[in-house]
């Protein structure tokens, strides 16, 4: 939910900021000055709303466990009068840190586990959605519009709708409780395609007659001229993808009992109280890599996001 | 910020990720325990008993010798073994010799003691008999020389009567006219009698009560010495008290009240009679016979009867008294009135022991008890309760004594006022030599009883002195004493002779171990023990000390292993002869064995052992893999699998257990909880608990 959130609060920052540099653009007018002032402030607020749970999780990391009980006693224990938290710690500590990287293999595997799933999965979404969507885009047959709109009400259902026939489909094919449960149905996932497609589809008609009149080939010219003219869409698709399988926690949950299978998202559940200090430490760790990847492909991410804004 | 820049920070978090990857298994890996399995096997639980202790004797044998003997040489040392007849001391012989002689000149002395103690008692004995004869003799004499002066008083009253009834008839009187004054002199003579009877009641009374106050007394003094005193009859207390109450304390007191009660059942009836006499006065004058003579004397006697009566512990005297009362009868036959009486009183004085003796019987210690408990009351106030338990019938005595003297003054005034009218009648000029023979009668009539009163007392102290002299006399068993003393001085005499036979020499009675040496060279010998033998022909035993947990395992008659201290011997099947509790430590049990003789020495070291096994248990398990919980219920480690982050681990899974029987080993589990084919944790190289990890080590 936590991780949900910060990529709600690292959308309105981005959009945020966005509109601060368009407003630069513009003009420099001190009446324009004064009203980009004020826009800041006012949305600033909410911004350090939406940041908030970020900051709460990394002064918690530097907690000891008695004063993040004192704090959080009220909610998770059942003390008595209301929870606060302080943003600086009384007594700033790394054990919570130390504990987490020296004392908890667990934290590890499922660190491991939560790469091998992410990027499995997108890897498999390369050889499986690109190709996919430039067949849907540059290639008229027959059907293909039925075909789309098949794509787009199966990107539109939520996961809980997919749930039992995935579950059924998965044991019949034996594939419960492993990672490829899991990394197959998100592989064929229609998202990614969605959003490719709109990138391959925007490359211009006129480039591609140019290839085939100098004599390529339809393999040559996806290759040569779709893959790198739709490239931001791909690396969209990729950022977008990693996001929410790097954080995933409904498939695992329901398809994985083996626990050695988990991913880093079922870590924090398993976090009581007593190691709220790793739980803090954990998601802050679980916040580094989307960070990472988020700060690499920015400008794709905001491409890809208006791109799947745009529906035909 | 450059995408060259975020792929190296991003390849570096990743590095980062591997190496604390590693760390982390590392340092995890390192906290597992590594533990070995076992299954429960079917195997018997044996029980090993083991407990050390040392050789005893069986018994001691102490050697002692006459005391006071100067000890010469001593032989033998703690812990030396000797044989029987070996020399374990002498004696000084110089010593031992002088005290020979010392013991034959007491023995010497002694024997002359008894002899003139035996020339003691004979004159004593003659000395005695002597003082009986006299008391005897003045007895008699004074009871004959009473009743002589008693005879003679009533010889004179009757001549006075006489006189005056020849006179009358000479002057003509009729005796149709005297028959009134006859009537009233016969009441005169029994208002006479039962004054006499009266004032006798009331010297009986005063001298009892006398002599239950003396007793009192002397019993308050010195009460244990007064129960030997009474008992052997001891002449202080004859001396002083004529008639010897050998009923103790309360015993005595309803004896005396008993007595009392007679009495005053006697005096009450004689005022009764008188009464009724008086009231019969006028209605019945010829009612009276001559048979009131005798009457009174009974009277008397009974009187005698009672102070006989009193009299338990003298029966043995009684017999003495026969011939004395006979005397009596003989003397007093000069008074025909006396006769019939006297006969009667020998009769009674035959009869009382008979009577006597139950009440001596019941003279017993409870009364004895319970007046030691009061012994220790002031003298003054002992006697005034004495006399108020008395006052009473004192009092009654006195006021008997009193009306009996005024009713006899009324009959007598009566008398004199009919004869005044009689004379008067007649009007005869002889009056006045009637009035002095009817004076003379009434002078006669009072000397009579002052005489029959002297005459009761003469027999009362008669009596007494007789009785105190009849006292037997204390026992002495001095004789007795010495005779023991002597025979056991010769004893000891014919031992120290024996021992200068011997040459002062002392020689072990048995085959033993000196376990003791209790003399010193030089010194005189103890009257205890000189030497301690632990005797060896009754055999040696083992006591060994076993924890009291062992005791369930080991019971009498089971066959243990005795093994010597130093490891050379060892002795096979021997059984137990007894398990008991250490006296001074309740967690420590006493096993005993009997030692087969000359297997072991005394004093050595030794061990005892006993493998007992159980039945077979299917599920047997090594000791080590039995825990305890918090609440001290047993309880076994299996190890499941589980499926956690890290992979497929093992984990440690408590399972309570019913232990069934254990040893020090292996503890027999019941059967239910574990199967045979489950493993355990038998062993771990660091402490486990339940859901501990743990790797199983091949």
């Amino acid at each position: 939910m936590r991780t949900i959130v910060l990529r709600g609060g690292s959308h309105m920052t981005a959009a945020d900021k966005g509109q601060a540099k368009r407003n630069r653009k513009g003009q420099a007018g001190v009446k324009k000055k004064i009203l980009n002032i004020m826009i800041t402030v006012l949305l600033g607020f909410p911004a350090a709303v939406m940041v908030f749970p970020v900051l709460f999780a990394f002064s918690g990391v530097f907690m000891s466990g008695y004063e993040l009980k004192q704090y959080l006693g009220p909610v998770l224990a059942g003390a008595e009068g209301m929870a606060r938290w302080p943003l600086v710690p009384h007594i700033p500590t790394l054990s919570p840190l130390v504990e987490l990287l020296i004392d908890s293999p667990q934290f590890f595997v499922m660190f491991w586990n939560s790469v091998k799933l992410t990027l499995s999965i997108l890897a498999g979404q390369l050889l499986v959605g690109v190709p996919a969507a430039w067949g849907l885009a540059r290639f008229s047959f027959p059907g293909r519009k039925l075909l789309y709109t098949l794509y787009l009400v199966l990107m539109l259902m939520p996961f809980q709708v997919l749930m039992l026939p995935q579950y059924i489909v998965l044991e019949r094919l034996s594939l419960l409780d492993t990672h490829a449960g899991i990394i197959l149905p998100a592989v064929f996932s229609t998202f990614p395609v969605f959003i490719m497609y709109r990138f391959f589809h925007g490359i211009p008609e006129a480039i591609l007659e140019a290839a085939r009149i100098d004599g390529a080939g339809n393999l040559r010219i996806f290759l040569m001229i779709g893959i790198p003219l739709g490239s931001a869409g791909i690396v969209s698709a990729m950022i977008l993808g990693f996001l929410e399988y790097w954080n995933m926690i409904e498939q695992p949950m329901t398809y994985l009992k083996t626990r050695a299978q988990w991913p880093l998202s079922l870590f924090l559940p398993e976090i009581g109280l007593d190691e709220a200090g790793t739980g803090f430490t954990a998601a802050v760790m679980m916040l580094i890599p989307a960070l990472l990847v988020f700060l690499g492909g920015q400008d794709y991410l905001e491409q890809g996001i208006a791109a799947a804004a745009v529906k035909e | 910020m450059k995408r060259g820049k975020l792929a190296g920070m991003t390849g570096l978090f990743l590095a980062l990720m591997l190496l604390f990857t590693v760390l982390s298994r590392a340092a995890d890996s390192a906290g597992i325990a590594n533990v070995t399995l076992g299954r429960p096997q079917n195997m018997m639980i044996a029980h090993e008993v083991c407990g050390s202790g040392r050789v005893e004797q069986n018994q001691e044998c102490a050697v002692v010798t006459e005391a006071g003997q100067r000890v010469g040489t001593v032989y033998v040392n703690e812990g030396q073994q000797v044989e029987k007849g070996g020399l374990l001391f002498d004696l000084d012989l110089d010593s031992l010799e002088e005290s020979i002689l010392e013991k034959k000149q007491e023995i010497q002395k002694l024997e002359l003691q008894m002899k003139d103690l035996a020339s003691q008692e004979s004159v004593n004995e003659k000395q005695r008999s002597n003082a009986q004869a006299q008391a005897s003799e003045n007895y008699s004499l004074s009871v004959s020389r009473a009743s002589a002066s008693l005879s003679h008083a009533e010889e004179n009253l009757r001549k006075a009567q006489k006189e005056l009834k020849e006179y009358r008839e000479k002057e003509g009187v009729s005796e149709e006219d005297t028959l009134a004054e006859q009537e009233l002199e016969q009441i005169c003579e029994e208002c006479s009698a039962a004054y006499i009877q009266a004032q006798q009641d009331l010297q009986t009374l005063q001298w009892r009560i006398e002599k239950a106050v003396d007793d009192a007394l002397q019993k308050n003094g010195g009460a244990k010495v007064q129960n030997i005193q009474v008992k052997t009859g001891s002449p202080d207390a004859g001396e002083v008290f004529p008639e010897v109450n050998l009923d103790t304390g309360k015993e005595a007191q309803p004896d005396v009240d008993g007595e009392a009660e007679q009495i005053l059942t006697e005096a009450e009836s004689g005022l009764k009679t008188l009464e009724t006499d008086s009231l019969s006065d006028s209605a019945e004058p010829a009612g009276v016979n001559e048979e009131d003579e005798n009457t009174w004397t009974d009277e008397v006697l009974i009187i005698e009867d009672v102070e006989v009566y009193d009299d338990p512990g003298n029966s043995p005297e009684n017999d003495q008294w026969i011939p004395d009362a006979g005397d009596l009868t003989g003397t007093g036959s000069n008074s025909g009135a006396d006769s019939p009486g006297s006969s009667q009183w020998t009769s009674d004085i035959v009869q009382d022991p008979a009577e006597t003796g139950n009440g001596s019987g019941t003279a017993d210690s409870p009364g004895n008890s319970q007046w030691t408990s009061d012994a220790v009351q002031d003298p003054d106030r002992i006697e005034q309760s004495v006399r108020e338990q008395y006052a009473p019938e004192l009092e009654k005595a006195e006021k008997a004594v009193a009306d009996a003297l005024e009713k006899k003054q009324k009959a007598e005034a009566a008398l004199e006022d009919c004869r005044q009218k009689m004379l008067a009648a007649r009007g005869s000029q002889n009056a006045g030599e009637e009035q002095q023979l009817i004076d003379a009668v009434r002078a006669a009539q009072m000397a009579y009883e002052d005489a029959a009163i002297a005459a009761n007392e003469a027999a009362v102290t008669g009596n007494r002195g007789v009785e105190t002299a009849g006292l037997p006399e204390a026992e002495n068993s001095t004789d007795d004493i010495y005779e023991l003393d002597l025979e056991q001085m010769k004893r000891e005499l014919s031992k120290l002779e024996d021992l200068e036979k011997a040459d002062g020499k002392v020689a072990a009675p048995v085959d033993g171990i000196v376990t003791g040496v209790y003399i010193t060279a030089g010194e005189r010998t103890p009257d205890s023990t000189a030497v301690m033998l632990a005797d060896l022909t009754k055999g040696c035993r083992l006591t060994a000390e076993i924890p009291q947990e062992q005791e369930k395992y080991i019971s009498r008659g089971d066959l243990v292993t005795v093994k010597s201290g130093d490891g050379k011997t060892t002795l096979e099947e021997i059984p137990v002869e007894s398990i008991a509790a250490k006296a001074e430590d309740e967690t420590v049990r006493l096993v005993t064995v009997q030692i087969p003789e000359g297997k072991l020495q005394i004093g050595m070291a030794a061990e005892l052992s006993l493998t007992k096994k159980s039945a077979a248990y299917p599920l047997c398990i090594p000791l080590s893999a039995l825990y305890l919980d918090e609440k001290n219920q047993p309880y076994v480690l299996a190890v499941q699998e589980i499926n956690s982050v890290l992979g497929t681990e093992m984990q440690a899974l408590k399972v309570a257990v019913v232990v069934e029987e254990r040893n020090d080993s292996y503890a027999a589990l019941s059967q239910g909880s574990i199967t045979s084919s489950q493993s355990v944790i038998v062993s771990s190289d660091r402490a486990i608990g339940e859901g501990s990890r743990v790797r199983v080590a091949d």
